[in-house]
């Protein structure tokens, strides 16, 4: 009752001033990203420091049954305990999409650039391989290899990914790179007798963060997909992960013996990663901008 | 025909006590030519000047008329399809027609160096102004001690009028003005002996151009360095150069003295290129059907040049030449 229903002017005061030291690109939309797509794994890490691994094998609880206070999450219809294996499984998850992220927009970022800015043959050579990696469907050479291979690790299986997906990054690189080239601040950095490795790097890329900032967002974000695409058909990783419980929620009849309790987890957990990723990429925007960063780091 | 002569050197009245050796630039029979499906054509035919040591020499013309082909022949930027089909371009005694990409290392921005057109975008907006001012200088001395090279960035910017928070600001903090002093400081990193400015006030406001002008004929004067002031505001020209060059299609139709070129015109081209200039005292007819006349009988008059040709330049007074039969 004794609050004031107008903020008095101290107020606002100390709001000003408390936006005044966050940095600007400290938005709503950033740290809500980051909690959507680190909270499962903050919660699979914690939990799987107190469940008892157990309870992954088959029979270790009754055969498909609803969650309950013993079994939380339910169990599946081998009797597998759900939350072990969600808190088992959803760690590799993130290893697959980012390994697999970081790699194919590291190497697509460098051809990106290396393909933009020397032009002629170099350009021609890698553009067509570019070309050609973009071409060949991901998900069906993904199918062939890992069929081929049989059993890998998720770390294997995050190479693989990387190798299939790196030339979305470099394609979308190269045709900003294209455009950049021809600014005069590059035209005059190339008559001041810039290297071009100087210009590459010094000039160019930092002008293409925000790029490269979403192309890694969208490469985690395929990378998990495909991952989870491939263990849908019993393919890829035989480590447990998001995508091998969906693949056991779907053989094993989840969705028609509505046994929501298989399925749902796992799903709303890939749902809250790729929102969590999207609203990053958004929020990436304002720390590569030095426009919307503005003073942040002068005070 | 001594190569005196041709530069528009000649020894004779005012111009007596200088010698070639006070060419900073020569530029002689300079060909520059572009090919294209429909054959090649030629942007710069036959053209022949020479800038002096600490001179401002103006470059005025039409757009299209081979100012900025001159320009980027002598910055050794004549790229395929463009290419020089003959002549010379001498820098302080040195060829530079065919010289290899690393043999243009020590000469671009340390002797000869370029304030752009549209300061605008000739900063990288992610880079502080520093930074590029100090990329410029270790690109040519190597590495620097830190404190040193900001040091020198500092003087640098106070040199073309700019306080020293700027070393730190990203060029959209700067205004336009602003950006272009910036680009001067850079032009100037290297103290090169010939600054070549393209339009250099182009894209500002007319108090601000008249400002960022007179900086670069500061700098210009205590650096002892040399101008070509490349643009088509024949006010300004008038104002800052000692010499001007009229080109037309690729070719001189008139150089000499600024005051001279002014005041007596030879050429009836050059003759009418400066009457179009609006004066604010108001001329002999400055109404609006006045100026369109005028555009007119010039467009008559490079109508007429491309007719008939552009004779060889000869010479009418001391320093003074003029393409007329």
């Amino acid at each position: 009752m004794d609050a004031p229903l107008v903020a008095g002017p101290e107020t606002v005061q100390r709001a000003a001033a408390a936006r005044r030291r966050r940095p600007v690109w400290l938005t709503g939309s950033f740290v809500l990203g980051l909690i959507l797509l680190f909270w499962p794994l903050v919660a699979a890490l914690t939990i799987g420091l107190v469940v008892d691994p157990r309870g992954l094998r088959i029979g270790a609880a009754p055969v498909g049954s609803a969650p309950s206070a013993l079994h939380p999450f339910g169990s599946d219809n081998a009797g597998r305990d759900l939350l072990t294996l969600l808190a088992v499984g959803t760690p590799p998850t993130y290893v697959i999409g980012f390994v697999a992220g970081f790699l194919a927009t590291a190497f697509g970022t460098i051809i990106g650039l290396i393909s933009g800015y020397a032009r002629g043959a170099t350009d021609t050579v890698l553009r067509g391989i570019i070309d050609v990696t973009l071409g060949i469907p991901a998900l069906a050479v993904a199918i062939i290899v890992t069929a081929l291979l049989g059993s890998i690790s998720t770390g294997q299986l995050a190479l693989i990914i990387a190798v299939l997906i790196w030339a979305f990054p470099a394609r979308q690189i190269r045709s900003q790179v294209l455009s950049l080239r021809e600014q005069q601040y590059v035209f005059i950095s190339r008559l001041s007798n810039q290297g071009s490795l100087s210009i590459v790097f010094r000039e160019l890329l930092p002008n293409l963060l925000p790029f490269v900032m979403a192309s890694l967002v969208a490469s985690i974000s395929f990378a998990i997909l495909l991952a989870v695409g491939l263990q849908l058909l019993s393919l890829g990783s035989s480590d447990p992960t998001l995508g091998l419980v969906l693949q056991l929620a779907i053989t094993g009849g989840a969705l028609s013996r509505g046994m929501w309790w298989w399925w749902l987890p796992p799903a709303l957990v890939l749902i809250s990663i790729f929102i969590g990723l999207f609203l990053l990429s958004t929020a990436v925007d304002r720390l590569a901008n030095p426009r919307l960063r503005e003073k942040a780091d002068d005070g | 025909m001594t190569a005196d002569a041709r530069t528009g050197m000649h020894a004779q009245g005012s111009a007596g006590d200088h010698t070639p050796d006070d060419l900073v630039l020569s530029v002689e029979n300079l060909a520059v030519s572009y090919g294209s499906a429909a054959g090649r054509r030629r942007a710069v035919d036959d053209l022949t000047f020479g800038v002096r040591r600490a001179e401002t020499y103006g470059l005025v013309g039409e757009s299209g008329s081979g100012k900025s082909s001159t320009a980027f022949a002598i910055l050794g930027l004549i790229k395929p399809p463009g290419r020089i089909d003959e002549g010379r371009i001498r820098l302080e005694g040195m060829d530079l027609v065919g010289l290899k990409p690393d043999e243009w290392r020590p000469i671009r921005w340390r002797r000869v160096s370029l304030v752009p057109q549209g300061a605008m975008n000739a900063l990288n907006p992610v880079m502080r102004v520093g930074e590029q001012i100090g990329d410029a200088i270790e690109a040519h001395d190597g590495r620097q001690d830190p404190a040193a090279l900001r040091e020198r960035i500092v003087g640098l910017l106070d040199s073309v009028g700019l306080p020293d928070r700027v070393v730190r600001a990203y060029p959209h903090e700067l205004s336009g003005g602003m950006k272009q002093r910036a680009c001067i400081a850079m032009a100037i990193a290297l103290e090169p002996a010939l600054i070549i400015a393209d339009e250099p006030t182009s894209a500002l406001d007319v108090v601000v151009q008249r400002a960022v002008a007179e900086t670069l004929m500061e700098v210009k004067r205590n650096l002892g360095a040399s101008v070509i002031l490349i643009g088509h505001d024949l006010a300004l020209q008038a104002q800052l150069v000692d010499r001007l060059g009229v080109m037309y299609r690729g070719r001189l139709v008139e150089t000499g003295p600024s005051r001279e070129l002014f005041h007596r015109p030879q050429h009836p081209y050059t003759e009418l290129l400066i009457r179009s200039v609006p004066s604010i005292r108001g001329g002999d007819d400055d109404s609006l059907t006045g100026a369109a006349r005028r555009a007119r009988e010039l467009a008559a008059a490079a109508d007429e040049l491309a007719r008939t040709g552009i004779p060889p330049l000869r010479l009418v007074g001391p320093d003074h030449l003029v393409a007329l039969p």
